[in-house]
């Protein structure tokens, strides 16, 4: 157990004892990996683990857990998720207490089929722009650990997305794990009639990738949930990543940086320059 | 390849006649069954737009149509009801297990519908007409939401006067209705009918059936004899697809008829109790 | 039982690959994946498994059921399976096939699609190397080294493989190739048993199962460890899309070019709508009842109406679950 695992530990375990909290939403281990886990007593704080197998974004799990005072387990980028949750109403900043971990950056999942020889961070951490959350009530510093964010992913070359969307199942995970896709009626699945429907001809990968893509347009924070949950592993955070991009260029905007920021498609006016 | 149990075989809707506001009965014809027992139902499909099941509300002697009674509800159901006469549309069928016919040879039946529940009941009834000899009375319960919801109110005359002992009711009263106002339940106890040897079919929405079920067993008639037609959603008919495996069953092979006693071992939600 | 040399195998699989379509396992960008091979050496048979379970190829994501023209009445019957080799398919995988064959085969509506292009695929299995944390092919005794659907299995031992020959789709293959097989030896026997004794105790999962407890699981389940976990579960469906065995379909209807077309693929019961109807009325309204109904589904729905189990421990679900819901727990205690 790492200093920073035992320090997590601590404050989960004070929180659950004082009743500060009614819930905490962190890791466990699991086989040779790790799972989010919902720990609400306070001897059950010792399973917590923090390492760099935690890729799932528990801010997810916020909108699901709504009237209860939560503790949340955050990296930097599941601490700007929360950021735009907060911005967007979708979380009450009262309701959570956010133990914020320093992050290095984490590995590509070690799936079912991997190849046991493709161990290395995830391309998504390589463009990370903040390894703690911006908002923290306990920082979680990083000991020891060699800093794994190495050298920036080069983002420039082109991807032939058309291949890449070919091999979507259209099981959409990458809405389900995502922190940010929480409307009640998806554009993309449910909606009557559907826009996209899984058994029609594959032209609609592209109605259902873009539309996502401009659904997160300036909002996501680049966590990185839905290209990891990817069966297929579509790298849809560099998809999104371009259009984040776009804003950063025009509107000098970046989600999930700070709360009192506001987003430029809500306060854009037709006609107002600037 | 065998017969390809997904293809509908294209048919022709020859009448088309409003049942109540939302509701209409599709005349279909040919009649492709060799036969079908009443109860059971088929799956009809919109060409281009989709496929959903339905109750067969036509008499089993029809050797030439077929008829269903359709509520608008969703994409299937409404393209049904813009369609015109003349047009072609997908058949498929018969599935399922219908009301046991046999088992009610000899003895008083009693049959409860709501509101479009009435339609698998209509065939039944029909059936049981046409073999009168075979069976002891008949009565129907029958209640919609308000007058004008009650289906098939063109033929109770010739229903009564071949014997059936018709109740009817609705919840909320209209116009010049002089009947009873009140749910289904109410009217229950107004059969009178030798209630231990009577076998009762009950079809309506599942709160419906719920209440009358639990009505059905106060009143003294006997839960071995109580049967009730269940709906879920469906894909294929034919047990592959999935959508209707509830339990142990498959509502399109071991249903939609159920016996009470098989109701209660079906998981919470499909199961009326 | 045959016995096939190192570099009889070669010739095997380089006679295979220049007289039939073989579809064999690929690495891709990290990960395994079935694919039609040109070459032998594309195969990589040293895989752990592949991310997507081999069933597509009999049970495609999305496939044409029927087309109508409505001008000529004609109805265009969907294209029959073309003749091809599935090599190297693991034990558990295989075995999800005669799960397969039990549910879609059942008369007296056997899927017609399905059943053709199981006439028309030869299922060749190859054990396992090495059971992957996951696995737990041997709850449901269906691996590490001989399944139930597949036509020859293949195992590996020291010096070669061993060959057995499990239906006549399979013995036709072999007979074309009988030049490069010898009748197996006790000493490869020996290794056999062997391998079997190695790999089975390199298992991870140790669950005792028995089936007339499962299948009353739905009777018996505890609703608060349901409710704990589902409450973890995001509905990704990633289990059902991952699963070898899952076979719940939905359609499609669409006017394509003046014809009706309908397609049938993958559903899952994950999803919100598996059982809403139109409605609005849904038997299965909540999220607790759509997770519990995938566990009772696969291990007391589908075995009481279909007699086998719905899950061959693959260990899939288990893996790429975002949440890490785990099949295995739900075992230990309704085992």
């Amino acid at each position: 157990m790492s200093r920073a695992e035992e320090e997590l530990r601590s404050i989960a375990r004070r929180l659950l004892d004082r009743k500060e909290v009614e819930l905490i939403v962190g890791y466990e281990y699991h086989g040779g990996s790790v799972r989010p886990c919902f720990v609400s007593k306070p001897e059950e704080a010792g399973k917590l683990v923090w390492n760099a197998e935690c890729w799932f974004n528990l801010a997810r799990y916020l909108r699901g857990l709504r009237g209860l005072r939560i503790g949340i387990v955050a990296k930097g980028c599941d601490g700007r998720s929360i950021v735009e949750l907060i911005k967007e109403n979708q979380v009450d900043k009262g309701s959570i207490v956010v133990i914020a971990v320093e992050c290095t950056g984490v590995l590509k999942p070690y799936k079912y089929g991997s190849n046991s020889a493709d161990r290395r961070l995830a391309d998504y951490c390589r463009r990370c722009v903040s390894r703690v959350s911006p908002v923290a009530d306990y920082i979680v510093k990083q000991d020891g650990q060699a800093h794994l964010v190495e050298n920036p992913v080069n983002g420039k070359d082109a991807l032939d997305w058309l291949s890449l969307f070919r091999k979507c199942l259209k099981c959409m995970s990458c809405i389900k794990a995502c922190p940010l896709c929480y409307c009640t009626e998806c554009s993309i699945e449910g909606f009557k009639p559907d826009l996209v429907h899984r058994l029609r001809v594959p032209q609609e990968l592209f109605t259902f990738h873009l539309t996502r893509a401009l659904h997160m347009a300036g909002r996501c924070v680049e966590c990185g949930a839905c290209e990891s949950a990817c069966p297929v592993e579509i790298p849809l955070t560099r998809l999104y990543h371009e259009l984040n991009e776009w804003f950063r260029e025009n509107y000098g905007y970046v989600p999930g940086v700070s709360v009192k920021e506001a987003p430029p498609p809500l306060v854009f006016k037709e006609g107002v320059e600037d | 390849m065998g017969l390809n149990p997904y293809a509908p075989k294209p048919v022709r809707i020859i009448r088309i006649k409003d049942e109540t506001p939302d509701t209409k009965t599709f005349t279909l014809s040919p009649n492709l069954f060799e036969s079908f027992a009443p109860g059971q139902f088929a799956m009809l499909t919109v060409y281009g737009v989709g496929e959903a099941p339905f109750s067969i509300c036509s008499s089993p002697f029809d050797k030439d149509r077929l008829q269903f009674s359709i509520r608008r509800m969703g994409s299937v159901t409404s393209a049904i009801h813009e369609a015109s006469e003349g047009e072609e549309i997908g058949v498929r069928g018969p599935y399922g297990r219908g009301w046991p016919v046999k088992e009610m040879e000899g003895r008083s039946i009693l049959l409860v519908g709501g509101g479009i529940g009435l339609a698998p009941l209509r065939s039944l009834i029909l059936h049981l007409l046409e073999n009168k000899n075979n069976y002891g009375e008949i009565a129907v319960c029958y209640g919609a939401r308000s007058p004008s919801l009650l289906m098939y109110r063109d033929e109770f005359e010739e229903w009564i006067r071949r014997g059936v002992d018709l109740h009817l009711t609705v919840d909320v009263g209209e116009g010049d209705w002089k009947g009873n106002v009140g749910v289904v339940t109410t009217i229950l106890d107004k059969p009178k009918l030798n209630r231990a040897d009577t076998v009762v079919c009950t079809c309506g929405p599942p709160v419906m059936i719920r209440f009358v079920l639990k009505k059905l067993v106060e009143l003294g008639y006997s839960k071995e004899n109580i049967y009730a037609s269940l709906e879920s959603k469906m894909k294929c008919g034919v047990g592959k697809c999935g959508h209707c495996h509830f339990g142990r069953k498959h509502i399109c092979l071991d249903g939609p008829v159920f016996k009470y006693s098989e109701m209660l071992e079906l998981p919470r939600g499909i199961s009326p109790f | 039982m045959l016995f096939l040399s190192e570099d009889g195998f070669k010739r095997l699989l380089n006679g295979l690959v220049s007289s039939r379509n073989v579809i064999a396992p690929v690495e891709a960008n990290g990960y395994f994946d079935f694919k039609t091979i040109k070459h032998a050496g594309e195969a990589f048979l040293d895989y752990s498994n592949t991310r997507l379970p081999p069933k597509r190829f009999f049970l495609p994501q999305r496939e044409i059921v029927f087309k109508h023209d409505p001008k000529t009445g004609v109805l265009h019957e969907p294209a029959l399976g073309s003749e091809a080799v599935l090599l190297g398919v693991r034990p558990c995988d295989a075995s999800a096939l005669s799960v397969l064959d039990n549910i879609l085969l059942k008369p007296p509506n056997p899927d017609p699609l399905y059943e053709s292009r199981r006439r028309s695929i030869t299922v060749i299995s190859l054990s396992c190397a090495k059971p992957r944390e996951e696995c737990f092919c041997n709850v449901f005794e269906t691996g590490p080294v001989r399944g139930s659907g597949e036509d020859i299995t293949l195992t590996r031992i020291t010096g070669g493989l061993l060959v057995e020959v499990r239906s006549g789709r399979g013995q036709i293959l072999i007979d074309g190739f009988a030049s490069l097989f010898e009748e197996a030896g006790a000493q490869h026997l020996e290794k056999y048993e062997e391998l079997s004794r190695r790999l089975t105790k390199e298992m991870s999962s140790r669950i005792e199962i028995a089936r007339e407890r499962l299948v009353r699981l739905e009777e018996t389940l505890d609703e608060k460890f349901f409710q704990n976990e589902a409450q973890k579960c995001v509905e990704c469906s990633l289990c059902s899309f991952a699963c070898p065995v899952c076979y719940c379909f939905d359609t499609e209807d669409h006017l394509e070019k003046n014809v009706y077309v309908r397609a049938k693929g993958w559903d899952t019961c994950a999803s919100p709508v598996f059982t809403r109807m139109a409605s609005g009325l849904d038997p299965r309204p909540s999220k607790v009842d759509r997770f519990c109904h995938r566990f009772c589904h696969k291990l007391s729905r589908i075995p009481m109406a279909f007699n086998a189990y719905g899950c061959v421990g693959c260990g899939r679900c288990v893996s790429l679950c975002p949440a890490g819901v785990d099949i295995r727990e739900v075992l230990k205690r309704w085992g």
